[in-house]
């Protein structure tokens, strides 16, 4: 039976291909904006755990009050990493130093948003080869590396950098009499965030002079562990070392809950999960039109056949297998229009977009998915086929 | 009820339907579409109804379809009770018939070849056997040429005749139509009707179609007329012209116009004879009128000194009518003297029939008082 619904649910797809061209042309724009609402969403994601995930650490040790690095973090004492350092199995503990600030454009003196990401260059906390090759250049006084993939206000500056220029740049501080001026020594690559533009990693001394913050004062405490040590036992036993003065995260845990924090606690998530169903919702109106306008035209067709003896699952199959064609084919060319459209965003915002493989197939199930409920939904419509109507 | 005709015909009846009554709506909306509907159709007949749009031809017409459940009568098709079965059953039962509608309905994506295709697929017959089929059909249709073009590029009577060859690709034993011609002009309805007779002669399918043509009435075995849901007559077409003929050559009924022969005709019963069937008995009281539309009949007067035959008649020859018309007992022993076939008028409609005449009383006088 399967065979011969194929070859029904192919030819009449094909016979109105022309006249369905519209709808088809609408399941596509459905599936695009899928990719694009995921890509985003996705990249957004990405982009949360972009600083997490370069450093170094096998446990992160935050405040008790800590939610996510999307502003500055709540700072907690310095004594807590004395304590880990303490634990058996613990290797190193480093201090890093967050802050989100401003920095003023030198073109036209905008304040533009950056992280200033602080820490000591003796005891380096980036995995990134590039900046641990900088580490010389940290150490001169009001000195500072920046992410040559920060937004594009920051063109000129990275641009500069590039020709072999130092350029200063003021450091706007509303309480500050002179503003600090720092100087750009170099770059690296790790990516901007969502919220914040740019980025500057800087000495712990540095840090102290233009922002204020006593050192003892630490924002992530990055722990790594010696070889074979259980990161989730270590993570209960510098816990309970630390008795409550701060929280211990295990190195997927942390991450985790930065995407978490995103997906959950800020409207961006919701926002984009929004744009999906908006997606799935409107891939299966037009899904529908298409099966309605096949059905439409057959309704007749399909009661002769019942006349004969055909059965009703029999023509439930055919518009089933007409709804998986529809999604195959109008799948394909969005895959390849949405890869274009991500290389365009991410060279216009330089998010992290990527066509993964785990979202292919996710939006593919998920459209043949749409094409099985817009299946179900024409069975109504199906069931207006009697062969009595065929009798004058 | 209907008095049941039967033609001479061979075999286990088609359908054979006995009291059929259907009724539309529920409650108090509740109404009665047929009412005691009696019908046997032989296999080869072609039979068209006739009547009426409401007359209740097409409701009868999709209960032999086993496209309804029968409610009230008893329905055999294709030996198969339809009474009482499952939706399931009556879907089966479905395959075995061949179904012709107004609009071709064939599909538009699909080819000629196809399109029989999926008469043949749904009974399991291979495709390269179907597709064989399908092309001979085709070409015996006329089509021969267009068995790879759509719809689309056919004419609306090559598509109907595409439609024809799906429902009978199968060779069922019973075909239902419903107005098969009234989209198409003369010429294409005359030429599909041909073809299904043709076809139904040669496979020896029965037909039952209805249809408000008058151009094809005369292709029909049996016209059945129904009206406000009651068959109201029901003739042997071939035996009707016969009947008339006969009756228009008889002096009794020289005067009559076609259509009271009609009447007639309508009215007789064929009935089948042996050698020394007794028909009439001298001296009994005539309650019927008899019309030898096939072998021969002797007539014998026993005049006190035993029995003497007088008389030998043929196809074409009425007889009886004397007791009838004046009340006499009989004056005459009829005896059949082979197998054939007499056509029998009861006395009641004799008497309608002879009263209905405005020349009846001259033609007595001349018949019976002038001699």
């Amino acid at each position: 039976m399967l065979s011969e619904t194929f070859f029904m649910a192919i030819r009449q797809l094909a016979h109105r291909a022309r006249g369905s061209l519209g709808m088809l042309a609408g399941v596509c724009v459905a599936i695009i904006l899928m990719f694009m609402q995921l890509g985003f969403r996705n990249a957004l994601y990405d982009s949360a755990v972009t600083i997490p995930e370069a450093v170094d650490a096998d446990l992160f040790i935050t405040s008790t009050i800590y939610e996510s690095l999307s502003a500055t973090p709540p700072w907690f004492p310095r004594t807590a990493l004395y304590q880990a350092q303490s634990v058996p199995g613990v290797a190193d503990v480093r201090s890093l130093y967050c802050y989100v600030g401003e920095l003023s454009s030198p073109r036209t003196n905008a304040k533009m948003s950056a992280w200033f990401l602080a820490f000591d260059p003796k005891r380096p906390v980036f995995r990134n080869a590039e900046i641990n090759e900088k580490l010389d250049l940290l150490k001169l006084p009001n000195s500072v590396l920046l992410d040559r993939l920060s937004r594009y206000e920051y063109e000129t500056l990275t641009r500069a950098v590039e020709q072999g220029a130092r350029p200063r740049i003021v450091v706007p501080m509303a309480s500050a009499t002179l503003s600090p001026v720092i100087t750009i020594e170099g770059l690296f690559s790790l990516g901007p965030s969502f919220f914040v533009d740019g980025l500057a990693i800087m000495n712990d001394i540095n840090f102290y002079r233009l922002i204020g913050v006593p050192l003892d004062r630490v924002s992530l405490g990055l722990v790594t562990l010696q070889p074979g040590v259980d990161p989730a036992a270590a993570r209960d036993t510098v816990a309970a070392a630390l008795g409550g003065t701060a929280k211990v995260f295990t190195r997927d845990e942390y991450l985790a809950a930065e995407r978490e924090f995103y997906a959950v606690r800020t409207p961006i998530g919701a926002i984009f999960n929004l744009g999906l169903v908006v997606g799935v919702v409107v891939g299966i109106v037009f899904i529908s039109q298409v099966l309605h306008s096949i059905i439409d035209a057959n309704l007749k067709e399909y009661a002769v056949l019942m006349a004969m003896g055909y059965e009703v699952r029999f023509f439930g199959l055919i518009v089933f297998e007409i709804s998986i064609a529809v999604s195959i084919v109008t799948f394909i060319p969005s895959v390849l229009a949405s890869y274009l459209l991500y290389s365009l965003a991410a060279d216009a915002t330089g998010l992290p977009l990527a066509l993964s493989v785990g979202s292919i197939s996710g939006v593919l199930g998920t459209v043949l998915g749409m094409g099985a409920l817009a299946s179900l939904l024409s069975m109504r419509k199906l069931s207006k086929a009697n062969p009595l109507d065929l009798f004058s | 009820m209907t008095q049941e005709i039967r033609s001479a015909a061979n075999g286990a009846p088609i359908v054979e339907a006995r009291d059929v009554s259907h009724y539309f709506g529920d409650g108090e909306s509740r109404s009665q579409v047929l009412f005691q509907n009696t019908l046997t159709i032989d296999p080869g007949e072609m039979v068209i109804m006739t009547g009426p749009s409401g007359s209740g031809k097409t409701t009868l017409l999709t209960l032999i379809g086993a496209l309804r459940a029968v409610q009230e009568g008893q329905l055999n098709v294709l030996g198969t009770p339809v009474t009482g079965l499952t939706s399931a059953q009556l879907v089966k039962l479905r395959r075995e018939i061949g179904f012709i509608f107004q609009m071709h309905n064939l599909f538009e994506s699909l080819t000629a070849t196809e399109n029989i295709l999926m008469s043949t697929r749904i009974r399991g017959i291979p495709d390269d056997e179907g597709r064989r089929r399908a092309v001979a059909l085709l070409d015996r249709l006329g089509l021969g040429h267009r068995v790879d073009y759509k719809p689309r590029a056919l004419s609306g009577g090559q598509r109907q005749r595409v439609a024809v060859a799906r429902a009978l690709v199968n060779r069922p034993r019973l075909i239902l139509a419903d107005e098969p011609t009234a989209a198409l002009d003369k010429k294409s309805g005359q030429e599909v009707v041909n073809l299904m007779k043709e076809l139904a002669a040669t496979e020896g399918t029965s037909i039952i179609m209805v249809t408000h043509d008058h151009r094809i009435l005369d292709a029909a075995d049996r016209v059945v007329n129904m009206v406000d849901g009651r068959i109201v007559s029901n003739v042997l077409v071939q035996q009707a012209i016969a009947i008339c003929e006969f009756l228009k050559s008889i002096e009794l009924f020289s005067h009559f116009s076609v259509s009271e022969l009609g009447g007639i005709a309508d009215q007789m019963e064929a009935r089948v004879t042996r050698p020394g069937d007794v028909l009439i008995r001298q001296n009994d009281i005539g309650e019927e009128f008899f019309l030898v539309g096939r072998g021969t009949v002797s007539v014998h007067v026993d005049s006190g000194g035993g029995e003497q035959e007088v008389a030998v008649l043929g196809a074409g020859k009425a007889f009886g009518e004397r007791a009838l018309l004046t009340g006499e007992r009989r004056n005459a022993t009829v005896r059949c003297k082979d197998e054939g076939t007499i056509y029998v008028l009861d006395k009641e409609h004799f008497d309608a029939a002879i009263k209905a005449s405005p020349d009846f009383r001259t033609q007595m006088q001349r018949m019976y008082f002038n001699r």
